[in-house]
């Protein structure tokens, strides 16, 4: 199994070289809390070896507390501003980690966007449908609501299809490493999933997808 | 490091507290009461500084000028709201007049300035005001300068009462190490005493209703890690609201329109509402007397009032709380029965009717052993050991309580950081200009769960320049959002292709700049140096009230214990007190305490002794209890 490429990270305090790819917490010389790199992958921030679609939820939720006890800006009161800053840095990047992976549209445009899929473009046939979909949706509250719905609906559908496409990649050595037919299928899916997420959200049904603007 | 002190800012009181000896300590004065009310006077005839506390209500009682009470309602509201509540409530004191520029933003109160005029006072300038009192406190009782401290706000605070909070600290010459939740505070000394006993573990609510505010929050916490699941609260709903329908009431049966009671009058009411409402925590009934001035005499009245009756009147008020409490539950994604306890937090919490609900909202009967006034300081001081350096297995993993976001096309909300995230966190979004050659693109940050800006809390606007000139949609501007562990926010706006960046401390226009905090604290607190003759009448004063409360009590608990010549010398001791504190002869204060202290003599010796009987009589049943 390869590890993913290292990202040079020095200590804040003594200057020391570490691989931040890894998401070290404690300088190796001087034990000093070290920075966080700003590529670091949230599944190495949480404890997890290799990125991988399917995720315990609890076990995640048990690392994040963990990694919080040992970080948390609290935990370092009497230490140097430099270092108090750098633990502020590790628990902000921790909490981000966890929110974007702790919903699976989220994990799996992680994943295809690390291993340099391009964000596919929506087909004709998807986009029609969903401009019916909008059109039904300027009725009443009744229509809008039943749009919601469909479009919840077929929200579920796909993320089972993404699940399904995705899933058995999580056992193959270097699948999220470089693109594949699978990932560009999940990529096809992602997008279709995003604006059916944007079409709930701007009729006021709530998000499905926490990061919806981000990038 | 020195030591750090911990502050429960309270509406109707506060606490501080210390960690001595490894234990959470309240620190008392010399009658062994913690709790300092959150009261502040300015008298006509003060040049500078201002009476707080026990002694603000003796100031307002001797002498012409304003008392400013629960103003924690006000901080980081505006002009709007703070009328709103005199209008519809107790009014217990009067808007400055003309209003500051931006006066959505900033409340202020008239105070007479000392030369016979008036000036405007900010509710944070009050909050500083009590902070420094209780931080003189912590000076005298541990003999050394203290400077840090961690403060307590309710967890429903948005950014701007928290930041207003902040800035009454820095008023008071404290650093703010950390604002800590009421309800998460609460929790850790909870918590943690429990956790010395070897218990504790798992997942509670906390039911925090004090005098103003009404928080309710899920934690889990497991060896020494407390971690807030989700919050939810009313920062406009507290023991306060049960006392104005009782002073309604009082001063309508003296003749007094409730609607335009003065200022004083409406304190004197209010008080009487609270002593009936807290000696209907035991009694079924109570017929409470007090004066209250009514043209130029000052009028007997009394206050006649089953607890059925209370009930009725405080019942819709109560039901509030059940909003929030489920709230809090949905988001937490849990039901009453996966809780492993529910935690009576506040003084209110003490009333029948709000223990009855807790019960039935969640199904079980409350832990009401945290002390409820004194808990919320205790965990306060915990954390300020902690961040002074203190080595304690603690940590304390709290959630933003309000969503965040920022007002996009068509004054819709585009939230960056949903409610109940966990602090600190960070979240980014790209907004596209929406016309060719947009060069500049403006931002209004807001706080709430409403759909709309307009209906959401406004925290800042402000405007990023430099936008390279492209088509419409082409230039890319990414919005962060920082929100730290205090849960206040900064807000990054950088315009992708070029790096332009503007950055903003969201800092609502009231909160004071650090000029603005120098000017307040020249001119406030380091020239207080009152007549020391005038300070030490007061606190005489002080003295004979507790003492005329306390003889009230007993004589309304344990009157049947003394006979008529012995109840009429107490009365005739009672009326020359109210006489002699009226006055501004100080030896004839303290004669008049004298004399009250031998009339009540007999009485004090009999509930003793009645006491240590009932004592006596509980330790023979434990003893014969198999």
């Amino acid at each position: 199994m390869s590890r993913p490429a290292s990202l040079p990270l020095a200590c804040r305090v003594c200057g020391a070289d570490h691989d931040g790819s890894t998401a070290p917490i404690a300088c190796v010389a001087c034990g000093a809390v070290l920075p966080v790199h700003p590529q670091v992958s949230p599944f190495a921030l949480l404890g997890l070896a290799r990125p991988r679609f399917h995720v315990d939820d609890s076990a995640l939720d048990r690392a994040w507390l963990e990694r919080s006890r040992r970080v948390h800006p609290d935990r370092f009161a009497r230490k140097s501003d430099a270092e108090r800053r750098c633990a502020a840095e590790q628990v902000a990047a921790l909490n981000d980690a966890k929110r974007a992976l702790s919903v699976p549209y989220d994990r799996a445009l992680w994943l295809v966007q690390r291993a340099g899929v391009p964000l596919a473009t929506l087909g004709p046939a998807w986009l029609t449908e969903l401009m019916e979909l909008r059109e039904r949706a300027e009725g009443d509250d009744a229509d809008k609501q039943r749009v919601i719905d469909e479009a919840r609906a077929r929200f579920a559908e796909r993320l089972a299809t993404l699940d399904a496409v995705l899933g058995p990649l999580d056992d193959i050595d270097d699948a999220y490493a470089t693109p594949s037919a699978a990932l560009r299928r999940a990529a096809a899916l992602l997008a279709e999933l995003k604006t059916l997420a944007r079409l709930v959200d701007d009729l006021g049904g709530g998000k499905l997808i926490a990061t919806l603007d981000e990038r | 490091m020195a030591r750090g002190i911990g502050i429960d800012l309270g509406t109707t009181y506060s606490l501080v507290a210390v960690v001595r000896d490894g234990k959470p300590e309240v620190l008392r004065d010399e009658h062994g009461e913690g709790r300092v009310p959150s009261a502040v006077f300015f008298g006509e005839d003060m040049a500078a500084g201002a009476l707080v506390g026990f002694e603000a209500f003796a100031g307002e009682r001797a002498k012409p000028g304003a008392l400013l009470t629960s103003t924690k309602r006000f901080m980081g509201r505006g002009r709007s709201v703070a009328q709103a509540v005199l209008d519809h409530g107790a009014r217990t004191f009067r808007l400055w007049p003309a209003p500051a520029v931006d006066a959505e933003r900033l409340v202020q109160f008239a105070v007479p300035d000392g030369e016979g005029g008036e000036r405007p006072c900010t509710p944070v300038e009050a909050a500083a005001y009590v902070l420094k009192a209780l931080k003189d406190r912590a000076e005298a009782e541990l003999g050394e300068e203290v400077s840090d401290a961690v403060i307590t706000v309710p967890a429903y605070f948005d950014d701007a009462q928290r930041q207003a909070t902040r800035d009454a600290g820095r008023l008071a010459g404290l650093r703010v190490l950390r604002l800590v939740a009421e309800p998460t505070a609460a929790a850790v000394a909870y918590g943690l005493d429990k956790e010395a006993e070897g218990r504790g573990q798992g997942t509670y609510a906390v039911f925090d209703l004090g005098g103003g505010t009404f928080d309710v929050s899920v934690l889990e916490f497991d060896r020494g890690l407390f971690r807030v699941r989700a919050t939810a609260g009313d920062t406009a709903l507290g023991g306060d609201d049960f006392d104005w329908p009782l002073a309604e009431r009082l001063l309508g049966a003296a003749g007094v329109d409730p609607a335009a009671a003065l200022p004083h009058q409406t304190h004197q009411a209010l008080a009487i509402a609270r002593r009936a409402k807290e000696a209907l925590t035991d009694l079924d009934h109570v017929d409470v007397e007090g004066v209250l001035a009514v043209g130029d005499e000052e009028r007997a009245v009394q206050l006649s009032l089953s607890r059925a009756e209370l009930e009725r009147l405080i019942l819709p008020v109560v039901n509030r709380c059940a909003g929030p409490c489920e709230r809090a539950l949905v988001d937490a994604g849990l039901t009453p029965n996966d809780l492993d306890g529910v935690i009576l937090v506040g003084g209110s919490t003490r009333v029948p009717l709000v223990r009855a609900f807790a019960r039935e909202f969640f199904g079980r009967e409350p832990l009401c052993d945290a002390h409820p006034d004194e808990v919320v300081a205790a965990g306060a001081s915990l954390q300020a050991e902690l961040l002074t350096g203190g080595d304690r297995d603690l940590l304390l993993l709290d959630v933003t309580p309000l969503s965040l976001g920022v007002e996009t096309m068509g004054g819709v909300v585009d939230k960056l950081i949903a409610r109940n995230s966990p602090t600190p966190c960070s979240a980014t979004h790209t907004f596209t200009t929406y016309a060719d050659h947009q060069s500049a693109m403006d931002f209004h940050v807001v706080q709430g769960e409403r759909e709309k800006a307009e209906h959401c809390k406004s925290l800042a606007r402000f405007t990023l320049r430099g936008i390279p000139l492209l088509g419409a949609g082409l230039a890319r501007v990414a919005v962060t959002f920082q929100l730290d562990a205090d849960g206040l926010l900064t807000v990054t706006a950088k315009e992708q292709a070029t790096g332009t960046t503007t950055s903003v401390e969201v800092k609502p226009s009231y909160g004071l700049t650090d000029a603005e905090v120098e000017g307040m604290l020249m001119a406030s607190f380091d020239h207080a140096q009152d007549d020391i003759e005038e300070r030490l009448l007061i606190e005489k004063r002080v003295e004979v009230e507790r003492v005329l409360a306390a003889t009230d009590k007993a004589l309304l608990e344990d009157g049947g214990l003394v006979d008529a010549a012995e109840r009429a010398a107490i009365e005739r001791a009672v009326a020359a007190a109210r006489g002699a504190i009226a006055g501004t002869d100080r030896s004839a204060v303290q004669a008049a305490l004298d004399a009250l202290d031998a009339a009540t003599q007999p009485l004090a010796h009999r509930r003793m002794s009645k006491r240590i009987g009932e004592a006596l009589e509980h330790k023979r049943i434990d003893e014969v209890t198999p």
